[in-house]
């Protein structure tokens, strides 16, 4: 494939720094392609504090920004899994453009400001179509401020700030005087933070990613600087600093160990001066650009005054590898907020946000982001996940417009003639829906109304197993209704290709709304020793653990339908893990990963008798299931009614393609009598549609000149498809 | 002379223009058209065409199998399109570009 290029000769080290940046976003978002979309995200970051500050001044808040063109990345349908890593044309345009930019100021390299206005300046760009439609308005406004950074940059000394610390950093407590920062809920961990540095202490809160650590800071200066507070907390001055604008704020100029050292030594000088380091893990774990030793030398030498803030994975990471680094520190656990707090902060938030979008925001679609993002996002926290729905919910019709199969143009002139749009409950669950994979209506769907209407489902989707299906309907019917919908484990027994698996198919495709959310495993090819590491995990030599298969798919897909086909030749430690796993609702993987299972179900299937199984499976979890249903052998006349759906199906299938295809009462005798032996099920039948009708079917329609218009027909022995 | 102009708008060809100097310009899988959009797993062989015909710009699905889209609409017959139009081929995303434009 031919694709664009870059040339990284001439650009400054910032520009690199932004590019390296793209190319790390490209490859997080797995696009398989590197764009203009990517390079403004990494352009973004590497721009520092005055560009972040050109977005602020044109009403364009620059995070929020980041995550909306984030998801819509996710949803991009071009992202091939195995393709070669192309540039896209476009990017290499933005590169000439930032290039003359850079030429017109008097330079030879092109930095992060140049480039910012090379994408601003690309009509087609899917950021300058997200911008504009955002806010139209705006967008001219930012096009302004960034061409004004340009025209400053001439001839300024970049390597010389007048303040160093705002070079890498952002004044906290500037912001929280310039605007209003609400504090909700946090007074519990705010008022420890504030115990702690009184006492010249450095807290690190210790938290989930989501929870919300970066806003209690800006909850803390807020609260430095309000009346009624101690007299020197309010002289203090908070300034953040976070390991990527530290690595991607050096520029030309002495090395950056002796860049980070001063500028650690300017604000141990200044005693008003207190520093946030973002992901300290990250920071000290960076030992790319040697910006970690200065760190780690000014905290245990004490000399230095911060709050910090990790990850409970990273607080562990750091006692580990850094003791004399957590010898000085003292950690301030910060939780997920309770689901009451969580709405106050939502309520705050969707304010702001409904202003950024130009759209109201209603009371039901606050609730609706919180409950839902607990319901169907289970492995992320509150409130930042629900954060990310408003955000999503808002952007979408400006989303959607960039999408192909839709009318960006109609979507934008829609935008801006009517009056504001209006976020409800339809638009979280929609957003809910691309972020989970789970259909927007069954999202919708309460628990009760899930399992109503399954019965009838079942019994129209199986054919002849009327015993099995009523015993799998009562069975969801009577078994555990939790908030997230029922929860069965099922057995299924029975012949070959009598419908076990289409029972299993149907059930995923009423549970979680799509048949595809099956994940079919044959315990035959796991009955080794090493099963149980290939299902689970492997912690792995020297620290390089692998995923298992299940553990994979229950992490990334909770709501799906595990098939367990050949259940009794599973081996036995893999039964025992599962029996455990039902019993307490998740799996722990040797790697260390915890696996939800309680938005799963569990189907095991087998070909052998009710007594086998009874010997074979550990009693622990045969307890565990919910039933057990038996399918019976087909019958010739269930053959006929197979058939005939299944060519029903071929029919309409070919009507979607605008083929209009009609068949002769013969074909129907000759596929029975050719297929209808039961001793496979109905696997024989299937297999002589798909061999004597569908290849020939498919042969004709190759033709170049392939008619809309077919009858099958029997001719000789054989099916013939005449136009 | 006529000369119809296209540019992608997404994908890894982002930002590919591609003009004609025919009166017409087949969009399919190198080989076979004009402008090919291999990359693109739903594209067929010659899945589009845009050509002039008695003045008017005409956008036509050659058959696709996964079709030729103005918004959600699936195109089943040609429709004249003018400069700044928008339509679907596959999953890319395709914009008519005017004689003027610059790319």
């Amino acid at each position: 494939m031919k694709g664009g290029r870059v040339d990284l000769t001439v650009f400054a080290p910032a520009a690199r720094q932004a590019f390296h940046q793209a190319v790390r976003e490209a490859r997080l978002l797995r696009s398989g392609y590197l764009g203009v979309e990517h390079l403004f995200l990494g352009t973004l970051l590497a721009g520092g504090h005055p560009l972040r500050l050109a977005f602020e001044r044109a009403g364009l808040d620059p995070e929020r920004l980041e995550r909306v063109i984030r998801g819509w990345l996710r949803t991009d349908p071009q992202r091939p899994a195995n393709s070669e890593f192309v540039v896209t044309p476009r990017l290499e345009r933005v590169q000439g453009a930032a290039l003359l930019a850079a030429a017109r100021c008097g330079r030879d390299h092109l930095g992060p400001i140049e480039l910012m206005v090379a994408i601003l300046d690309e009509p087609r760009a899917a950021t300058t179509r997200i911008l504009r439609s955002l806010r139209a308005r705006s967008f001219d406004g930012l096009r302004l401020e960034v061409g004004e950074l340009l025209l400053r940059q001439v001839g300024e000394d970049t390597q010389h700030d007048p303040d160093p610390l705002l070079r890498f950093g952002f004044d906290l407590s500037e912001e929280a005087a310039s605007r209003d920062v609400p504090v909700i809920g946090r007074e519990t961990a705010l008022a420890a933070i504030m115990v702690r540095l009184e006492c010249g202490d450095c807290p690190v809160i210790v938290g989930e990613e989501g929870i919300g650590k970066g806003a209690l800071v800006r909850g803390l200066a807020a609260l430095m600087r309000a009346q009624g507070g101690l007299e020197r907390l309010r002289s203090l001055r908070l300034v953040e600093l976070c390991p990527d604008s530290l690595r991607l704020g050096l520029r030309t100029g002495p090395p950056a160990p002796e860049q980070v050292s001063r500028l650690l030594e300017e604000a141990w000088q200044d005693p008003r001066v207190v520093l946030f380091l973002r992901d300290l893990d990250h920071l000290l774990d960076d030992n790319e650009d040697g910006i970690d030793a200065p760190v780690r030398a000014a905290i245990t030498r004490g000399k230095i005054r911060c709050v910090a803030s990790t990850t409970p994975g990273g607080w562990s990471w750091l006692e580990s590898q850094e003791p004399a680094v957590t010898a000085r520190l003292v950690a301030v656990e910060a939780e997920e907020p309770p689901a009451g707090v969580a709405l106050r902060i939502l309520n705050q938030v969707g304010l702001e946000q409904g202003a950024f979008h130009g759209v109201k925001i209603l009371e039901e679609a606050v609730r609706a982001a919180l409950v839902l993002s607990a319901r169907f996002l289970p492995d992320r926290r509150l409130p930042g996940k629900a954060i990310e729905l408003l955000d999503q919910a808002c952007a979408q019709p400006v989303l959607a417009g960039l999408a192909p199969r839709q009318d960006f143009h109609q979507a934008g002139e829609v935008e801006s003639r009517q009056p504001p749009r209006q976020i409800g409950a339809g638009e979280i669950a929609a957003a809910v829906a691309r972020a989970s994979g789970i259909p927007a209506a069954r999202v919708l769907a309460g628990p009760r109304e899930v399992v109503a209407g399954l019965g009838e489902a079942l019994s129209s989707a199986i054919v002849g197993q009327t015993a099995a299906v009523e015993q799998v309907v009562r069975a969801v019917q009577a078994g555990r209704i939790t908030e997230y919908g029922p929860r069965v484990s099922l057995l299924l027994l029975g012949p070959s290709g009598v419908g076990k698996f289409g029972l299993a198919r149907e059930l995923a495709g009423h549970l979680y709304g799509l048949p595809q959310r099956v994940l079919r495993l044959d315990m035959e090819e796991y009955n080794g020793a090493e099963s149980l590491a290939e299902l689970t995990g492997d912690p792995g030599a020297h620290g390089f653990g692998r995923e298992g298969v299940l553990v994979a798919r229950l992490r990334r897909a909770p709501w799906s339908l595990i098939y367990l086909d050949h259940a009794e030749r599973a081996a036995p430690a893999f039964l025992d893990v599962l029996a455990t796993g039902l019993e307490e609702g998740h799996l722990d993987s040797p790697v260390g990963h915890r696996a939800a299972m309680e938005h799963a179900t569990l189907v095991l299937a087998s070909r052998e008798p009710a007594e086998v199984l009874q010997e074979v499976l550990p009693p622990r979890l045969l307890a565990q299931l919910d039933a057990t249903a038996c399918f019976t052998a087909l019958s010739p006349a269930d053959l006929v009614v197979i058939l005939e759906r299944r060519l029903g199906r071929l029919i309409s299938e070919m009507e979607e393609q605008g083929i209009v295809l009609k068949l002769d009462a013969q074909v129907h005798d000759l596929l029975l009598e050719r297929g209808g032996s039961t001793t496979h099920g109905a696997r024989t039948l299937l297999h002589t549609v798909d061999r004597l009708f569908l290849r020939p079917l498919r042969l004709s329609l190759g033709a170049e000149s392939a008619p809309r218009h077919l009858e099958a027909v029997v001719r000789h022995g054989e099916i013939a498809f005449l136009p | 002379m006529t000369v119809v102009r296209v540019e992608v708008l997404t994908g890894p060809m982002d930002g590919l223009t591609h003009y004609s100097h025919e009166d017409e310009l087949v969009i399919g899988l190198e080989g076979s058209a004009d402008l090919g959009l291999d990359f693109d797993p739903r594209i067929s062989r010659r899945h589009a065409r845009l050509a002039f015909r008695e003045g008017r710009l005409v956008l036509e699905d050659l058959g696709s199998r996964f079709g030729t889209w103005i918004g959600a609409q699936r195109l089943r017959e040609p429709v004249e399109v003018s400069a700044g139009a928008v339509f679907t081929v596959g999953d890319t995303l395709i914009e008519v570009l005017g004689q003027g434009d610059s790319p």
